[in-house]
């Protein structure tokens, strides 16, 4: 069954159970009060009469008639009956010819009164002290409320609840798609993202409710496969870019010394050149494969404080192994004189990747023109910026550039598959942080990101 | 030692670098900086009444200015004491006079080559900064040209 339904069921029942119980209850004490209080009225006129039949008080007994009519309603069927009351008398005669059971009698001469109630007709009997004895009075009357009042009392409570069950009942299931819409929002949203479009993302609320912490998460897991994929994805891609060029060289080297008989100081100095860019491309496949390390270590990832001037150098001697004509500067000028607050929360290995990711862009597309790495510190964040004087990002495609895949216009020159910056984008987000990219066409690019400062002391 | 300085501002990234400038030439002891910004009073009754500098340098200050300041207030934090922001409202050398010494500077710090951007509500101190008796150092400014991060945190970084 669909939780949805189930929801729906449990709140039907539940108020279905509260409308039951509660009309049940109603109607029981109803019962209970109306025929006590029949019963009441019947002793009072059992009392009256007897005070008038028994006493044969003339004067009173008028007065006493005339009160009863004035204020005591006459009931219907009423009857009276008076019985005197002797010891050892057995009242069964009695009993069979008012068709009520004998019990009814011995109670009414051992406790002084008793109630019966047969059909609709209902007796109490008092025990009457009189002038000429000890009297038995019965009173019969039928219950009129019993037979009208309570049957429409329990017609409106059977329609009440027929009504209610079906108010509920609609009630019910509309509550429980009002609950589950959101959740079924995302279902409908996630079941959308496929390996093709990871960078979709669920639109999370600004409320801060259990939903959009639901969502808040899932975004959270995307971002980490995202980052995971895209890892992959950037390894392949540079390692395509970044080899191919010694490997040129050796085989081309290779195929010039081998196209005829040399002699051994040719053979040596190809030999040589071969080894050189062999090493060289030693160097940039164990820094690829260093990058390609996504930072999840096991089952989980390894958040630890990173000192972001340390990580800068970090980047540095990474770019110089991949490129070695490369011109980074480190600007430290503005450098926090308090070493604390270059701390933040992070996991190395994937922020490395991302700056390297930016500075090796930087070197790219400026052709190795100087590009300057430098950090400071507010309160409470951390800066990096990077600066480069290259071709720069056409001012209506800026907005794209998180986008997989999408390449600038003016990048045809260049190498590359518009996977590095997305990449850097979710490291970033990962991290809390911010990466804000300004470009003029031909003058260079500035990329400045922000990270959140982590809460580590010196040490 | 603690000494306060004066600095001109307009509340641009470029009028921040003064301040790297100045502090860099301050050797021992710190420094109070205090940001001057000129700006007429209104010419309203009504404004008047309601005038409040807090709500002025608040509409002045840009959120990059604020983190600048931070920026540098970090780099050099034993040689910055404090920073703060006022607004000269005067119309007279002796106002000014008077505003210096209110304020306790023992030094100008001014731009050289360098004009202070004005609004239509603010004008450009330098006059009176001439005719002070306090020792005025220059400070030599180069200029940063159209680049793309004017106006950005980022300026600050690239100088």
């Amino acid at each position: 069954m669909r939780t949805q339904t189930k929801i729906a069921l449990i709140f039907f029942l539940v108020s279905m159970s509260t409308i039951v119980l509660l009309s049940a209850s109603v109607y029981f004490f109803i019962i209970r009060y109306s025929f006590a209080d029949f019963y009441k009225r019947l002793e009072i006129r059992g009392v009256v009469t007897a005070k008038a039949e028994l006493d044969q008080e003339e004067a009173s007994a008028a007065v006493l008639q005339e009160v009863r009519e004035m204020h005591l309603e006459k009931l219907p069927e009423e009857k009276e009956y008076f019985y005197e009351i002797t010891p050892g008398k057995t009242f069964e005669a009695e009993a069979r010819e008012l068709n009520i059971p004998l019990s009814f009698f011995e109670d009414l001469v051992q406790k002084g009164e008793a109630t019966f109630q047969s059909n609709n007709t209902f007796y109490a009997g008092i025990k009457y002290q009189g002038k000429k004895g000890l009297f038995a009075v019965i009173v019969s009357a039928d219950n009129y409320y019993n037979y009208h009042h309570l049957s429409y009392l329990r017609n409106i409570f059977f329609i009440g609840i027929v009504a209610a069950s079906l108010f509920s009942l609609s009630i019910a299931f509309v509550f429980s798609r009002q609950v589950f819409n959101p959740v079924k929002q995302i279902t409908d949203r996630v079941k959308e993202i496929s390996s093709q479009n990871l960078h979709l993302r669920l639109e999370s609320k600004k409320i801060n409710d259990e939903i959009s912490e639901l969502e808040t998460t899932f975004n959270n897991m995307l971002d980490r496969l995202e980052t995971a994929f895209e890892t992959q994805n950037n390894f392949i891609s540079n390692a395509s870019h970044e080899l191919s060029t010694p490997l040129t060289t050796i085989i081309g080297e290779a195929d010039v010394t081998l196209s005829k008989v040399r002699d051994t100081k040719e053979y040596i100095d190809s030999l040589m050149v071969i080894v050189q860019e062999a090493e060289r491309l030693e160097k940039i496949t164990k820094s690829l494969l260093f990058l390609a390390q996504t930072g999840f270590t096991g089952t989980s990832q390894k958040y630890d404080k990173v000192r972001v001037d340390q990580l800068v150098w970090d980047v540095k001697s990474t770019i110089d192994k991949l490129n070695p004509k490369n011109k980074v500067q480190l600007n430290l000028s503005l450098m926090p004189e308090d070493p604390a607050k270059l701390k933040i929360r992070g996991n190395e290995q994937l922020l490395l990747l991302a700056l390297t990711n930016i500075v090796n862009n930087a070197c790219k597309y400026s052709n190795n023109q100087p590009v300057t790495l430098s950090i400071g510190t507010l309160e409470d964040k951390v800066i990096i910026v990077v600066k480069d004087t290259g071709i720069g990002i056409p001012e209506n495609e800026l907005k794209f550039i998180y986008d997989p895949f999408f390449r600038a216009s003016n990048t045809k020159d260049f190498e590359g598959y518009g996977i590095g910056l997305p990449l850097t984008r979710n490291i970033v987000r990962l991290h809390a942080g911010e990466i804000t990219v300004t470009s003029k066409v031909n003058q260079g690019t500035v990329v400045q990101l922000t990270f959140p400062k982590g809460n580590y002391s010196v040490g | 030692m603690k000494r306060t300085i004066l600095i001109p501002t307009d509340f641009s990234i470029d009028s921040l670098k003064f301040l790297v400038e100045a502090v860099q030439s301050v050797q021992i002891g710190s420094i109070n900086v205090v940001f001057l910004h000129c700006a007429h009073l209104p010419n309203s009754i009504l404004d008047l009444l309601f005038y409040s500098k807090k709500e002025i340098i608040k509409s002045l200050v840009t959120p990059t200015f604020v983190d600048a300041c931070k920026v540098i207030r970090n780099k050099y934090q034993s040689k910055i004491n404090s920073t703060r922001i006022e607004i000269f409202t005067g119309h007279t050398q002796a106002a000014f006079e008077n505003f210096l010494e209110g304020n306790r500077i023992d030094e100008i710090f001014v731009p050289e080559n360098y004009i202070l951007k004005t609004t239509k509500n603010s004008f450009d101190p330098t006059p009176f900064i001439q005719r002070t008796e306090l020792p005025i150092t220059p400070v030599s400014w180069k200029q940063g040209g159209d680049i793309p991060e004017k106006n950005q945190l980022a300026e600050l970084f690239l100088t």
